[in-house]
């Protein structure tokens, strides 16, 4: 196990922002903690990376205490806040190379490292250039040179992709991937379900400040498979049909926008040749009709009535 | 240690790199000393010193308590001094505290006695603070009297019976007492106001860069690598005191290099005081910082408390509290760095610079201890 934690709590007066939670990150794992701002994922990490006081519970890196031995496991774990963490007046490679010193690394070991992190991130032709300059995107490259320079264990990355634009996000997307590959344990915490379903192996969804679900993203979903949802495209908006289809049993919710009609209905397929009926009935053409596949948005709905980014 | 060492550098470099700041700590000053020191020029121009009122307690009524009161009020002295004889310590204690004179001379009913039977004497001397030069001046009046009095006890050692009479005259010719020389020009007087100035204005440097690297994103990075809470620390400190003092020295050697600045014969002691004062600025940046948490709050509370500390101490205009409310001054660091660099430029009395010293030392222990208990306090 290179990650355990038990019965974390962590209070800020009477809000409980960790409540109890229990998390097992084995290594070579890309482990993504889900969850709504607010959820308590950053808290967690504050308190994995000893910013913040354990109110109760532990927290165990590498077999060892994080509360007690924590410059030991510092050592060893590399860290991608959220919020940038890089120095706009010191160059792409004295950033580099100053977290490289902070981590231990000296002499030629240090050379040598803080090239390959730049060459990771893509910034080896920006090395002698001020982030001031830089994209946000290559930004967000650098705050992550910066934290692989020493070659972590454990990589922890909180909300590495906030705000930035779509090509970046998928050299950030790609970037994690080759880190994985290269045999690092990463914990990715995110309110973007689409990046954690993309690259984690083990998902924990968060909710105020508790553990709601676990386990891989097929597990997740087969949660909620017990629906569907069915999306038709109509040759008119009808609304005189949803009552109609409401009518047919197994039919749980039915709404009309436009011209596209949204049915979730439990698992069974006679209720679509059924619902076709009806419409064709009222001489509405269904020009097509999409079956959805549940979704982690869809586990974290069904299970709170909330979405993501309520 | 390695990793203060990496703090420390990195805090330096980007220091360094911050030109608008540098302008603002070199060349304004520069501009401003020359500015002063040339447009006051006329209200730093002493001809002459009117003479320090004195209160003096003679219990001596032996030889050399004789030879004193001769001394105190010949007429060599009477351009230095005016002499208030009192009957009772009590009644001199009151009369100072009134301010009827600016210090207290007292010869105990022992002197002669202690002088011929070859004990070291010294006479006792209390004074009224806000008025360092003119301390001085009686210091040296009472020097000259005593060095005499203990040469008498070695030349009676040696077995000398002439008669130990000297005239006054002779006994202050060694000290260089003319107004010119023991007084500060403007430019000289600004040179060392302005520096003061600028090293508190070096707490800005504190605020924004313990704002940064350690309250802030870039902060809790480091936190979360093996660096320890002292290392992380103590190498943004220094590295804001190392900057600051740096400028601080830069200063120091244009104005005496290009302005001819007096700035005295001990140097060291004059660097001391700007090291010490250096780490008051830094301190007093760390300690608003991480109380307020806000490097923006910060910079404007020291935009209001630095001028004020420098108005206080006479920075811009040479100024002195009257009476009860001369303890104002001594809330200014300014002030009490002031104070000191002028005692050791001009000889003012030593137990007054050392006491400005220790007070600062105070503020320095203070702020900084205030500031790691509000940085424990955020903590959690």
């Amino acid at each position: 196990m290179l990650l355990e934690i038990r019965g974390l709590v962590k209070r800020f007066g009477d809000v409980v922002a960790v409540d109890h939670v229990n998390l097992e990150v084995q290594e070579g794992e890309i482990f993504g903690l889900l969850g709504p701002n607010g959820a308590g994922k950053t808290t967690i990490l504050n308190m994995l990376m000893g910013l913040s006081r354990i109110d109760d519970g532990e927290i165990i890196v590498f077999g060892k205490d994080i509360a007690r031995q924590a410059a030991v496991v510092k050592g060893n774990i590399g860290i991608v806040p959220q919020e940038l963490a890089i120095y706009e007046d010191l160059t792409a490679w004295e950033n580099v190379a100053f977290f490289g010193k902070l981590y231990g690394l000296r002499g030629s070991e240090l050379t040598k490292r803080v090239g390959e992190a730049l060459e990771f991130a893509g910034l080896s032709d920006k090395a002698k250039d001020f982030p001031r300059k830089f994209s946000g995107g290559m930004k967000r490259r650098l705050n992550i040179a910066c934290a692989v320079v020493h070659r972590p264990k454990l990589l922890v990355m909180d909300e590495p992709t906030v705000g930035i634009d779509p090509q970046s996000r998928n050299h950030i997307m790609g970037a994690v991937k080759e880190i994985h590959r290269q045999g690092t344990t990463i914990l990715y915490t995110s309110h973007y379900m689409e990046e954690v379903e993309e690259i984690c192996t083990q998902i924990v969804i968060m909710d105020q400040g508790r553990v709601i679900a676990r386990g891989t993203k097929e597990e997740l979903t087969e949660l909620v498979s017990t629906e569907n949802r069915l999306v038709l495209e109509l040759s008119a908006a009808n609304f005189t049909i949803v009552d109609e289809i409401k009518k047919i049993s197994g039919v749980k919710e039915c709404a009309i926008e436009d011209k596209v009609l949204t049915v979730l209905t439990t698992k069974n397929n006679h209720i679509i040749s059924k619902m076709i009926d009806e419409i064709t009935a009222t001489g509405t053409e269904v020009y097509s009709l999409n079956v959805q596949k549940p979704t982690l948005e869809s586990v974290f709905l069904t299970l709170t009535g909330r979405t993501l980014r309520d | 240690m390695n990793r203060m060492f990496t703090i420390f550098m990195a805090t330096l470099k980007r220091n360094s790199r911050d030109r608008g700041s540098l302008l603002q700590m070199l060349l304004l000053p520069i501009v401003i000393i020359f500015i002063l020191g040339n447009a006051l020029h006329s209200s730093f121009t002493y001809d002459e010193i009117s003479p320090t009122n004195v209160g003096v307690l003679n219990l001596d009524q032996g030889e050399i308590g004789g030879y004193f009161n001769s001394f105190i009020e010949s007429d060599e002295l009477q351009d230095l001094v005016t002499v208030t004889v009192v009957e009772s310590k009590e009644e001199g204690m009151e009369q100072l505290k009134r301010g009827e004179f600016l210090a207290l001379i007292e010869l105990d009913a022992n002197f002669t006695q202690r002088v011929y039977s070859g004990e070291k004497v010294a006479i006792d001397f209390r004074y009224r603070p806000e008025n360092p030069l003119r301390v001085s001046i009686v210091e040296h009046v009472i020097e000259s009297f005593t060095e005499q009095a203990n040469l008498t006890q070695v030349l009676l050692t040696m077995g000398a019976t002439e008669n130990l009479a000297h005239s006054s005259q002779d006994m202050i010719k060694d000290y260089p007492v003319a107004a010119s020389e023991i007084m500060p020009g403007a430019m000289d007087y600004y040179a060392v106001t302005m520096l003061m100035m600028i090293i508190m204005y070096g707490a800005m440097y504190s605020a924004f860069g313990m704002g940064e690297s350690y309250l802030a994103a870039i902060g809790n990075r480091i936190k979360s690598t093996p660096v320890r809470a002292a290392e992380h620390y103590g190498g943004l400190v220094l590295g804001n005191v190392a900057t600051v003092y740096f400028q601080g020295l830069i200063l120091l050697a244009f104005t005496k290099y290009v302005y001819g600045v007096n700035w005295g014969d001990n140097l060291p002691l004059i660097l001391i005081i700007m090291f010490v004062i250096t780490c008051v600025s830094i301190g007093l940046g760390a300690m608003i910082v991480m109380v307020t948490k806000d490097s923006t709050l910060s910079s404007g509370i020291l935009n209001v408390i630095i001028p004020v500390f420098t108005f206080v101490a006479g920075g811009y205009i040479n100024l002195s509290f009257p009476g009860k409310l001369s303890w104002l001054q001594y809330i200014s660091p300014n002030y009490l760095a002031q104070t000191a660099v002028f005692n050791t430029i001009y000889g003012g009395p030593t137990q007054q610079t050392m006491l400005t010293l220790g007070g600062l030392i105070l503020f320095v222990i203070s702020t900084f201890t205030v500031a790691m208990m509000a940085q424990r306090r955020t903590a959690r």
